[in-house]
C-alpha cells in the first residue's frame, strides 16, 4: 500500500521557508506575546497557505474566497473600524483638542517614507501604499493597499500588523535615540477640568465623519464607520450594540482577517525582492513616523513656556493603545513620579484619526489624480 | 530624481498642509462643542464609568 505523499514531495524550498516564518509568528506571538491576536492568525495563515494543493486557497478555496470578500472588497477594515469607534472614548480629546497636533505630526513619516520609496523605484500609487504602513493602523494600510496597491496588499497587510506588535521594541529605540534622559523626565501637568457633555459626545462623530467626508470623500468609508461605532457608544441607547461592536464583532472580524491576510503569505508571491523591500520601506515609515512625532514636540519645545516631555509626540502614532503605554511606561521608569498616561494616550487616541486623516488625503491626491 | 519622487514631494507639499488645515478646523470644531454645550450637571457619570471599564481593560498593563 503506498502513502499519499505527492503533497510532501511537491514541497518546494520556499514554502518550507513560509512554513517556518509562519511558526516563527506563532511561537512570537505565544511565547513572546506580541499582539497575539494579529500574530497567530496571520501566522497559522502563512502555513495554511503553503502546504502543497491546499484545499483552503485557490480558486475554491475558503480562505481565498475570504479575501476575495473580505478584504479585496475593504469590508473587514471597515467593519473592524466600527469596533475601533466603539472601543474609544474621544471626550478627552475633545476637551483638549491641541493633542491633535501629535496625531497629525506622527503622520510626517507618512510622506517621507513615500518620496524614500520612489527614489527605490516603486511607482507613486505604490509608494503612498507602502508609507501608511508608518501609520501603524492596520484597516487603514488595507483600505489603502486595496484601492492603490492591490498587488502588494499581502506585504503591506503582513508588514502592518507586524511591525504594530513590535511597537515595544522599535519605539523604545527611536525615542532613546532622538532624546535625552533630562528631556524623557520632563513632567506634564494635567488638569481633569469640567467632564464633556452627553451633547458634545454625540455630536463629535457625527461632526467629523461631515468636514472629513467633505475635504475627502474617498476616506467616507473609513472615518465615517469609526465615527458610526462612536456614536453607538456614545449615544446611550445602544449599549447591547456598543458592547458587540467592541467585543464581538471586532473579535471576529479579526480572527477572520488574521487568518486571510496570512494565506495571502505564498512563498511564490512573498519570497521574492521587491516584497522584502516593501517590508523592510514598512519598518523604515514606522521608524519616520515615530521619529516625526519625538521631533515636532521637541520643535515645539523651542516655543513653549511649559515643555512637553517629547516622547507624547510618539504615542501620535495609531498603534492603540500600545504606544501610549508605552510611552507611559518609558516615562515611569525615567522618573517613578512621572505619569504620563493621559497625555499619550491622548495622543494616541489622536493618532487614530490622524492616520484616517492621512489615509484620506493620500487616496485622494492619488487615486483620484489630483497628482502624477 | 524620477517622475514619482517628483509627484511624491509635490503631494507632500499639498497633503501637509491640507491636513494641519483640517487639524485645525477639528480643534475649532472641539472647542466650540465644549463651549456651546457644557456639562450641566453630573448627569452623565453612567456614561464616564462606562467609559472608563473599557479604558481601563485597554490600558491595563
Amino acid at each position: 500500500m503506498s502513502l499519499p505523499l505527492t503533497a510532501l514531495t511537491a514541497l518546494s524550498p520556499g514554502q518550507a521557508i513560509m512554513m517556518f516564518i509562519g511558526g516563527l509568528l506563532i511561537y512570537l506571538a505565544i511565547a513572546k506575546g506580541y499582539e497575539p491576536v494579529l500574530l497567530l492568525p496571520i501566522g497559522f495563515g502563512a502555513i495554511v497557505a503553503n502546504i502543497p494543493f491546499s484545499s483552503a486557497i485557490g480558486e475554491h478555496g475558503a480562505l481565498t474566497l475570504l479575501f476575495e470578500t473580505g478584504i479585496m472588497t475593504e469590508l473587514f477594515p471597515v467593519l473592524i473600524f466600527i469596533g475601533i469607534g466603539a472601543m474609544i472614548d474621544f471626550g478627552p480629546l475633545i476637551k483638549n483638542p491641541v493633542m491633535m497636533l501629535y496625531g497629525a505630526a506622527a503622520q510626517f513619516g507618512i510622506f517621507a517614507t513615500m518620496i524614500v520609496a520612489t527614489l527605490f523605484g516603486f511607482p507613486l500609487n505604490q509608494a503612498a501604499a507602502i508609507g501608511i504602513i508608518g501609520a501603524a493602523d492596520g484597516p487603514t494600510t488595507i483600505y489603502v493597499a486595496t484601492k492603490l496597491a492591490p498587488q502588494l496588499l499581502a506585504p503591506l497587510s503582513v508588514a502592518a500588523y507586524s511591525y504594530m506588535s513590535l511597537v515595544p521594541i522599535i519605539q523604545p529605540a527611536v525615542i532613546r535615540f532622538l532624546t535625552t534622559p533630562a528631556e524623557r523626565r520632563i513632567h506634564m501637568s494635567y488638569e481633569e477640568g469640567p467632564p464633556v457633555s452627553r451633547t458634545a459626545r454625540i455630536l463629535f462623530p457625527i461632526i467629523v465623519t461631515v468636514v472629513a467626508g467633505l475635504i475627502a470623500p474617498i476616506s467616507v468609508a473609513l472615518i465615517g464607520l469609526l465615527m458610526f461605532g462612536n456614536l453607538i457608544r456614545e449615544c446611550g441607547v445602544l449599549d447591547r450594540l456598543s458592547r458587540t461592536a467592541q467585543q464581538e464583532l471586532t473579535n471576529l472580524v479579526t480572527l477572520l482577517l488574521g487568518i486571510t491576510i496570512g494565506a495571502t503569505m505564498e512563498a511564490s508571491s512573498f519570497l521574492r525582492i521587491d516584497t522584502l523591500l516593501v517590508l523592510a520601506m514598512g519598518l523604515v515609515a514606522f521608524v519616520f513616523d515615530t521619529a516625526g512625532g519625538v521631533i515636532f514636540a521637541k520643535v515645539l519645545n523651542l516655543f513653549l513656556r511649559r515643555k512637553v516631555n517629547p516622547m507624547i509626540g510618539a504615542a501620535g502614532i495609531s498603534a492603540f493603545p500600545m504606544s501610549g503605554r508605552l510611552v507611559a511606561k518609558m516615562a515611569l521608569a525615567e522618573d517613578p513620579t512621572n505619569y504620563l498616561i493621559m497625555h499619550s494616550i491622548g495622543a494616541n487616541v489622536a493618532g487614530q484619526i490622524g492616520s484616517v486623516i492621512a489615509g484620506g488625503l493620500v487616496l485622494t491626491l492619488v487615486a483620484q489624480g489630483v497628482i502624477g | 530624481m524620477n517622475a514619482d519622487t517628483l509627484a511624491a514631494v509635490r503631494l507632500t507639499l499639498i497633503a501637509l498642509p491640507t491636513m494641519f488645515v483640517v487639524i485645525a478646523l477639528f480643534i475649532a470644531a472641539c472647542n466650540l462643542l465644549v463651549r456651546f454645550f457644557p456639562e450641566a450637571s453630573c448627569a452623565s457619570s453612567k456614561d464616564n464609568e462606562s467609559m472608563n471599564d473599557t479604558q481601563s481593560r485597554h490600558f491595563a498593563a
